[in-house]
């Protein structure tokens, strides 16, 4: 009988005993705004998640999807509970949300223009001394930010064309195809053209 | 003289006049399944129909558990009678009858009432931890979905409510196993000096010792049936 017993507590004992969950947040220290973002959590041995957003949003779930509307500083309490929720462990992540902007295009190649010029819908960016060869450790430069005007907005599709200009005259080197920037999230855009240049787009969130 | 003889023995069968030497007796006695007559002092087969002589004769009736019946029995010259006999119990096992309650009730309380009582909250409590749990989880999801995205303030509530009766229930499932173990370690040198009450009985017609008790592994009342030579 007693042996009975202490067997049933034991096994009980075993049981009851729930790991200790480990919340983790593994993102950058900015999150993209205006877009969906899906959020995932790097928590281990856990039941459930809840996530609080010091913009008084919470949510439930192993992952949250939403849409950080402007540009602002938030900070995110993520709660990891164990079966039953008796165990728990939480960590706090600040973080800032941006939209992306055009940061700057590398051109890599040998050039005899002039000038490059990037246009987007929204804007267009020119630099000159474009001539000579150009490598990935020391590519040409043009550089857009800090003008931060040109939005890539995830809302829409859209993309880049780049002109050269050589004698006063303006050549098309070629254009992006149509990017879904919802989805795109490349980075840098790279376009090859058919005059031997590589150009490469960088974007960046906003320090 | 001859036809004189044929016609008395055509009446007497016409009329059934064959002389009646015993009467058919069915006895009911009123005690235990078996009983033991003694007629005359001659004890009689043991069956409850017996055939005895018309007359009156001694009578002696015994069942277990029951005091001997002594007294008389006018049988008449008939076919068959019914007797009817009521024992009365034996005060010796009314005192065993008692004692056996008294005993019983002393183990109950010393041993199967905290068994029990441990045995119902080992098997609830597995249950009720489970329930528990999921309830709390309940509970948690719902005071966090009532903070942030549900004006559903009384779901809430009711969940916690719940929660709390199964987290009451859970716990005291636990003091039933843990105070009924306890309890049980406590009383049970005093459950097995307990005296187990026996009744013992002589046969007054033969050699038998007819004796009731407790069968000490299961505490139910056990017959045993003895020969003394």
């Amino acid at each position: 009988m007693r042996k009975l017993f202490l067997g049933a507590l034991m096994l009980w004992m075993m049981a009851g005993c729930e790991p200790q969950p480990k919340a983790c947040l593994d993102w950058g220290d900015t999150l993209e705004a205006g877009t969906t973002l899906n959020l995932e959590s790097c928590s281990e041995d856990f039941d459930f998640l809840t996530w609080e957003f010091s913009d008084d949003r919470g949510y439930i779930g192993d992952n949250v999807e939403r849409i950080f509307e402007d540009e602002t500083s938030l900070s995110v309490r993520l709660t990891a509970y164990s079966d039953g929720g008796y165990r728990t462990d939480n960590v706090t992540h600040e973080f800032k949300t941006s939209f992306r902007y055009i940061d700057r295009m590398e051109v890599i190649g040998t050039s005899d223009f002039a000038s490059f010029r990037l246009a987007m819908e929204g804007g267009s960016w020119s630099a000159g001394g474009a001539e000579g060869t150009f490598t990935e450790e020391a590519p040409f430069v043009l550089y857009v930010w800090p003008d931060d005007k040109q939005v890539i907005e995830s809302t829409r599709n859209g993309g880049f064309t780049v002109y050269g200009v050589r004698n006063g005259n303006t050549s098309n080197l070629g254009s992006s195809p149509t990017y879904n920037f919802e989805t795109y999230k490349e980075n840098p855009m790279v376009l090859e053209s058919n005059f031997g240049l590589t150009f490469k787009v960088f974007w960046r969130f906003r320090d | 003289m001859k036809h004189f003889s044929v016609l008395l023995l055509l009446f007497g069968l016409l009329f059934n006049g064959v002389a009646q030497d015993s009467t058919k007796v069915r006895f009911y006695v009123k005690g235990s399944s078996d009983f033991w007559i003694k007629l005359d002092g001659e004890l009689l087969p043991v069956r409850n129909v017996q055939m005895i002589t018309p007359g009156l004769h001694d009578i002696e009736i015994w069942s277990p558990m029951h005091k001997k019946y002594k007294g008389t029995i006018e049988v008449p010259v008939k076919d068959s009678i019914s007797y009817y006999q009521e024992l009365k119990k034996d005060p010796e096992y009314i005192q065993y009858l008692i004692q056996t309650d008294e005993y019983k009730r002393k183990v109950f309380i010393g041993k199967t009432a905290p068994l029990f009582l441990a045995f119902s909250g080992a098997v609830a409590s597995p249950f009720l931890h489970s329930m528990r749990k999921r309830w709390h989880e309940e509970s948690i999801k719902e005071n966090f979905k009532s903070q942030y995205f549900s004006s559903n303030v009384t779901g809430a509530e009711n969940v916690t409510r719940r929660y709390n009766t199964v987290n009451a229930a859970f716990f005291t499932s636990l003091g039933l196993t843990g105070g009924g173990l306890i309890a049980y370690y406590f009383t049970r040198k005093w459950v097995e000096k307990l005296d187990k009450s026996v009744y013992r009985q002589q046969n007054p017609f033969t050699v038998e010792m007819f004796e009731l008790g407790m069968n000490p592994v299961t505490n139910t009342p056990v017959v045993g049936l003895t020969l003394n030579f």
